[in-house]
């Protein structure tokens, strides 16, 4: 009996059954469907709540400048630490040093001015050396080394400048953002070394400035005493003899230039390099330059780092127009940090400048 | 008889079956027909913001230049803030392969120069742009910012800007070392009604009183000289170069600091002018320095650094629409 009654409920169900699976068959494809296209439409929400809510990701995040509470130039500021210091004299004090205090120099995390006089506005450090052209070579010796022994904490990097250096220093911090401060590195604009055992070796302009890492910065202090390495007296082009005591002791000349290979330290003004003709071929700088020198509209980076003979009005002007003015209809851009660069993978480019 | 099958399969297979079904089926479709009436909504605002901006105002740059200067100090301007400008032209006293001036010759006088200049452009240029500026080849200029300033003024205003000077007796001119902007108004009223009628626009050699006199002439004619200076108090329109003004000062002895010092219709404190953040054009010293602030206005940036002028909030804002679309 109770067989009867299962084979006519399942008989009876038998056709339901088929109906019933085909319409949750529909209503399931319904979900699916509304489903699908809310994920469609609201895609760009999920990922906005997504990169708003802070990840554990590493430091090579994207860009946080809109959404972060901090912007990539103040996150920079604390990670790239950047100690500068500036040759000058007392009769410039006032003159010269003040104005590049007021203008890029206090964008270092911390400056000094290496003088034999302390000064009211300054913050100095006073040499022993005495303040002429002849002993300029051994005034960086002795800069150096204090800020080793005082100032190595204090900071990642080391930057020599003139005081007719203008500097950019947030575009510093990013060119510096891929290598560590313990790869024994210095970058600057990079001429050519020329001497009998230094083949393809740089050095760097000491006008438009040139920066160590702290590797390099201890190497140089507890290595400059060599005399077969660097040279002892005080007199001769301070940058000549920092670029082969440098290479001596076995410290690496970087590439400054960005990823279009256009400079970003450049040893005299902007418009030498941007007009093409204004000077000829014989110009000292074509014939000194390590990598080839090419003038053109588009041939210095958008990130440039320090330029050289900027006089005390142009320091202004540099400020005023890289730091206060205003273009209309700037569209804000995206930017992001670079990749870092491991030791191993370091490869610096050969001189390819034939220009005699 | 005992129900032998769940209430589930009862549903679809039993009595209540379409109610149920056709409940959820209207609820899928009441989220889907909301959330495309969402989306319509989100569509129709974007689209609210975009209909309200006005476009921007057309701009014709005249370039007054010389022949033993083309090479010199034209083909710069040519080659960097020209070609900013909606049109641009060139007026000279010869030909040239690249800059292709409108040559006038035989004009060896300032103001005939000027009168010959502005005819041309109306005659030949006026339908181009709204707004037309009168520069020299040694001047650099950010049209950009220019468009900015003109956006609050209509083309039919009787207006125009410049470096504002004025004489003892009381006329308003514009300095004729910086910029000079005319609404078409005002071109129009000057070509039409100025330079026909030798009562209201002397048609005589003036000079160094170029300037002078096209402020008479358009004086005469109603034409208002405008307020150039920003919401501050600041130049936009600078008689010398960016370097005197942001790291020197004026020299009471040295001729052209004086004539303007003399003549500023704004009071000059501590013999400097305070330069606009959004500056619009000066005087240069040299001409390749103007590609160090071309350099500088568009090409470099300070990485990690937002722009000034939009605060954080409107960057946030900005950056969520981009990932909005």
């Amino acid at each position: 009996m109770d067989g009867q009654y299962i084979t006519l409920g399942f008989e009876r169900e038998r056709p339901s059954a088929r109906r019933s699976s085909t319409k949750r068959a529909v209503l399931l494809f319904l979900l699916v469907g509304s489903l699908l296209i809310t994920l469609f439409a609201y895609w760009d929400v999920l990922m906005i709540t997504a990169s708003a809510v802070p990840l554990a990701r590493g430091i090579d995040s994207i860009d946080q400048t809109a959404l972060g509470n901090e912007t990539l130039a103040e996150k920079l500021h604390r990670e790239v630490r950047i100690l500068c210091w500036v040759l000058t004299t007392p009769k410039y004090h006032k003159a010269r040093a003040v104005h590049v205090l007021r203008t890029w120099g206090r964008r270092c995390n911390k400056i000094y001015f290496m003088t034999s006089e302390p000064d009211d506005e300054l913050p100095t450090v006073v040499l022993t050396k005495p303040d002429e052209y002849e002993v300029l070579w051994g005034k960086t010796k002795e800069a150096f080394t204090y800020i080793h022994e005082h100032f190595a904490d204090e900071a990642d990097w080391f930057i020599k400048a003139d005081d007719d250096t203008y500097v950019f220093l947030e575009n510093l911090r990013y060119m510096l953002y891929p290598y560590s401060p313990s790869t024994p590195i210095y970058f600057g604009f990079n001429y050519k070394l020329i001497g009998s055992q230094l083949k393809n070796a740089s050095y760097m302009s000491g006008g438009s400035g040139y920066v160590l890492s702290r590797e390099a910065l201890r190497i140089f202090a507890e290595g400059h005493n060599d005399s077969t390495k660097c040279r002892q007296e005080d007199n001769s082009a301070e940058d000549l003899e920092m670029g082969k005591c440098l290479f001596n002791l076995g410290v690496k000349a970087g590439d400054s230039r960005d990823g279009q290979f256009r400079n970003r330290f450049y040893p005299v003004g902007p418009f030498e390099s941007l007009l093409s003709g204004y000077t000829g071929m014989d110009f000292w700088l074509y014939k000194y330059a390590f990598y080839q020198p090419r003038s053109c509209m588009d041939c210095l980076s958008e990130y440039p780092v320090s330029f050289h003979y900027v006089s005390n009005e142009e320091l202004y002007v540099f400020e005023y127009f890289n730091y206060q003015f205003q273009l209309s209809g700037q569209r804000p851009m995206v930017e992001r940090l670079p990749e870092r660069i491991r030791e191993e993978d370091l490869v610096i480019p050969e001189s390819d400048n034939t220009v005699t | 008889m005992p129900r032998l099958f769940s209430s589930q399969h009862r549903c679809l297979g039993g009595r209540n079956r379409f109610t149920l079904c056709r409940a959820i089926s209207l609820l899928l479709l009441g989220t889907l027909c909301f959330f495309t009436v969402l989306q319509v909504h989100r569509n129709l605002q974007t689209e609210e913001v975009a209909v309200s901006a006005a476009p921007p105002p057309r701009i014709f740059c005249i370039i007054t230049t010389f022949a033993y200067l083309h090479k010199y100090a034209a083909m710069h301007i040519h080659r960097t803030w020209a070609p900013h400008c909606d049109h641009y032209l060139f007026v000279s006293d010869d030909v040239d392969h690249y800059l292709e001036p409108a040559v006038f010759m035989n004009l060896h006088d300032k103001w005939q120069r000027m009168r010959a200049h502005l005819e041309y452009v109306y005659k030949y240029h006026f339908h181009e742009a709204d707004w037309f500026l009168y520069a020299n080849d040694n001047n650099f200029v950010v049209v950009e910012n220019l468009r900015y300033m003109l956006k609050s003024y209509s083309p039919d205003e009787l207006i125009y800007f410049g470096c504002k000077l004025r004489t003892p007796n009381g006329l308003v001119f514009m300095h004729g070392g910086s910029g000079i902007v005319l609404s078409a108004a005002a071109l129009k009223r000057f070509t039409l009604d100025a330079m026909t009628n030798e009562s209201i626009c002397s048609s005589k050699d003036k000079g160094d009183e170029a300037t002078e006199e096209l402020g008479r002439c358009l004086t005469n004619v109603n034409v208002i000289p405008g307020n150039s200076r920003d919401e501050w108090q600041r130049h936009r329109f600078l008689p010398f170069d960016p370097a005197l003004h942001l790291g020197g000062r004026m020299n009471e002895s040295i001729e052209v600091h004086k004539y303007f010092l003399d003549h500023s219709y704004y009071p000059v404190t501590d013999m400097n002018l305070p330069v606009s953040l959004r500056f619009i054009c000066s005087l240069t010293s040299t001409p390749s320095i103007i590609y160090n602030y071309y350099y500088f206005t568009y090409k470099v940036r300070r990485f990690g650094v937002p722009l000034n002028f939009e605060s954080g909030e409107i960057q946030r804002k900005i950056v969520a629409q981009k990932y909005m679309k």
